[in-house]
């Protein structure tokens, strides 16, 4: 058996290891407000093609759970609590949330553009 | 509001419906006392849960809750796969699994009754969304159970198989939880059944309770679907000779 060891230990076992490990890389951080149980901003836009830490912040005194099926996410916030979740990377495209506790009125979009229109959004915005 | 708490109630307890459901057909002649060593710790974990909540959700970098959640749906599947391999133990190991599942979808449930959101809204709303919920999620379960125990009498490896699933299904959620908290690499999308089978959809809602459906899983939850189900159905490869000497 072919076992490629670092300081005596198979590398299935690092691969085990790497997998059971937080990752450590930077993501970009994108804020999100609930506030009578509406999203702020209610579209948000994303780089496609990285991995997104997203604050959601919530200002209302009762609770709301973050839930999007096409983003494979679901995430209770207390009330005037916040809460982190990584996503991504994400292909190009539209990706819908909502709260889960107030689905009629809490809902929102987020669209990862891809790399040429989010830099330009980026110049749009700097100016 | 009433078809939200339907749907709220639906989607927290048509899984843990599902999985008492197919432990009963396999406990059924003891069903009083696997009811009883369920409820026991179900009520324990969901009181201490609850009542730590914000305590439990600021630790860990504010990913506290999907820590726990993924450690008990990860003690869900550990806990069946060795029910379904130790004869003497399998009644209380089943029932503590089946506890684990409550006391996550439990302490969702209390939230969302519970919290001063509820106070401005119609209470007569939230009790017959509540029983409407309950209703709907029990009378599936009682179909599955008829179902299973038909099932278990014709063909063992089709409960084995559905037995396997519904545990994966655990994992598959606790790989979810981690996915977002970063604690594992999620690796590239494997596929894309958005269009063909909404997980919002009834077959989709049905089959993410009973398998854990996602329309766009990862390499990693993929990895980890298969290790699993490989893993509980070897784990319960003696199903049968056990599930005889119970009777």
């Amino acid at each position: 058996m072919k076992i490629n060891r670092i300081k005596g230990i198979p590398w299935q076992h690092l691969a085990l290891i790497s997998l059971a490990l937080p990752v450590q890389a930077e993501q970009a951080l994108f804020e999100l407000q609930i506030k009578d149980h509406l999203f702020h901003p209610s579209v948000l836009y994303v780089p496609a093609g990285e991995k997104i830490k997203l604050l959601v912040l919530n200002q209302d005194p009762s609770p709301e759970e973050f839930e999007s099926f096409s983003l494979n996410r679901e995430k209770v916030i207390l009330g005037n609590g916040k809460a982190t979740l990584f996503i991504g990377p994400l292909q190009p495209g539209r990706y819908h949330f909502f709260g889960e506790y107030n689905p009629d009125s809490a809902q929102g979009v987020l669209i990862a553009l891809p790399e040429a229109q989010w830099q330009q959004r980026r110049a749009d915005n700097a100016n | 509001m009433l078809i939200n708490t339907v749907l709220m109630f639906l989607r927290e307890l048509l899984p843990l419906f599902l999985l008492l459901a197919t432990l009963l057909v396999w406990h059924r002649n003891h069903w009083r006392r696997f009811i009883l060593l369920f409820s026991l710790p179900a009520i324990l974990m969901l009181t201490l849960f609850s009542s730590n909540m914000l305590w439990i959700s600021e630790q860990l970098d504010g990913f506290g809750l999907e820590l726990l959640y993924s450690l008990l749906y990860t003690g869900c599947f550990a806990l069946l796969c060795v029910a379904a391999a130790k004869r003497n133990a399998a009644m209380l190991l089943s029932a503590f699994a089946c506890a684990c599942l409550l006391s996550i979808n439990g302490s969702n449930l209390l939230l969302y009754i519970w919290l001063p959101t509820q106070g401005n809204t119609d209470p007569s709303a939230l009790l017959l969304g509540m029983a409407l919920g309950v209703g709907i999620g029990s009378s599936i379960a009682v179909l599955w159970y008829y179902l299973l125990t038909e099932l278990k009498q014709w063909r063992m490896l089709s409960y084995r198989l559905l037995l396997s699933l519904l545990g994966v299904r655990q994992l598959m959620m606790a790989s979810a939880l981690l996915i977002q908290s970063d604690w594992l690499p999620a690796g590239p999308q494997l596929w894309q059944t958005e269009q063909w089978l909404p997980e919002q959809s009834e077959l989709g809602f049905f089959l993410q309770a009973l398998l854990g459906y996602e329309a766009t899983p990862v390499l990693s939850q993929g990895l980890i679907y298969i290790a699993g189900l490989g893993l509980l159905l070897w784990c319960s490869r003696n199903l049968k000779n056990n599930i005889r000497s119970a009777q």
